[in-house]
């Protein structure tokens, strides 16, 4: 009885591994888009645990796109990501930094007021990275950057935001 | 007044897996012991940093969470544990920028910073365990350093 019992929850779970690890796998192909918002301007909006799993499908994913949308600028939104630790700004800088050579930049956006501070504690220095509070800020910044920006025709065109 | 459940846990570190567990464990046991959003940041942060180390330098291990009390106040103590090769230089390991793999180097010192208390114990040949201790406001006595 007792061992019958063992054998049924020793199944379930390894079904839930099963589960799981298929999940996982679903995610990093799913979760990864890059987002065209302007001509020459990508964005990937960066959402749970970043990984090095996940952090080279980002990569690569990146690289490709900025091939194919001839993009001079990436955004890197990490508004879903919830935790920034070293590991997590060490596959950003190296993102930055392939992106870098090949001739896009990259900005990051989204980062909370709560993880600037956690940043500005672990003493991770992200001075190399170009930074904007939100999306439209750092697709304002890039736009503005290409000599484009956006008129408002309310305020009869007061230049980029 | 919060109690221990939902705080006091003890979860193995053997798999990036587990890091999300622990990372989600100290998030939950922060905010149910009041600490503001900031303070929480912070303290999953630096668990996320050490669970790292216990599972990539000292081969796996686990970490202990428990509530803790001194003169009224209320914290939340964690300590990671594992029976790896343990850190020959304390110093060393702890000062900014030193790795000895591929890392940035900051994960120990930052931690450190993160929290209120900080105690590495390790021992050549037989592990290493790092407790850390956030109190919900200040903390009650003048800040402890190992
Ligand atoms: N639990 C541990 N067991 C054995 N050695 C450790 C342990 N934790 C840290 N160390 C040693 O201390 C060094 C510094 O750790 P620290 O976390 O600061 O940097 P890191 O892990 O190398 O890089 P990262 O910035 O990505 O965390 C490590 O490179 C390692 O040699
Ligand atoms: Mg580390």
């Amino acid at each position: 009885m007792g061992t019958l019992r063992l054998v049924v929850l020793d199944t379930a779970l390894s079904e839930g591994q099963a589960l799981i690890e298929r999940q996982q796998l679903q995610l990093l192909e799913v979760a990864t888009p890059v987002i065209k918002l302007w001509d020459g301007i990508v964005a990937v909006p960066l959402i749970g645990t970043l990984d090095s799993a996940r952090s080279q499908v980002v990569m690569e994913t990146l690289l490709e796109a900025i091939v194919e949308q001839h993009a001079r600028f990436a955004i890197l939104d990490i508004t879903g990501v919830p935790t920034v630790d070293s590991l997590v700004a060490q596959h950003l800088m190296k993102t930055v930094a392939a992106a870098r050579l090949m001739g896009a930049e990259c900005v990051v956006s989204g980062i909370r007021p709560a993880i600037a501070q956690t940043i500005v504690h672990l003493g991770l220095d992200l001075g190399t990275v170009v930074t904007r509070a939100s999306l439209a800020d750092a697709l304002a910044y890039a736009l503005h950057e290409l000599g484009s920006g956006i008129i408002s025709p309310a305020t009869g065109g007061a230049g980029p935001r | 007044m919060p109690t221990s459940a939902g705080v006091e846990a003890c979860l193995p570190i053997r798999s990036d897996m587990d890091l999300v567990w622990v990372r989600q464990h100290v998030r939950q046991a922060a905010s149910l012991l009041g600490f503001g959003l900031v303070e929480q940041t912070k303290l999953v942060t630096a668990a996320s940093e050490l669970a790292r180390n216990t599972l990539v330098h000292g081969g796996g291990g686990r970490m202990d969470s428990a509530r803790v009390t001194r003169n009224r106040a209320v914290g939340l103590q964690l300590a990671f544990c594992d029976e790896g090769p343990g850190i020959a230089d304390l110093e060393q390991a702890l000062s900014d920028g030193y790795t000895s793999g591929g890392g940035l180097g900051m994960g120990l010192g930052g931690a450190r910073r993160l929290v209120h208390e900080f105690s590495l114990e390790s021992t050549v040949g037989v592990g290493t365990t790092v407790t850390v201790v956030s109190w919900v406001s200040a903390p009650p006595r003048p800040r402890e350093e190992f």
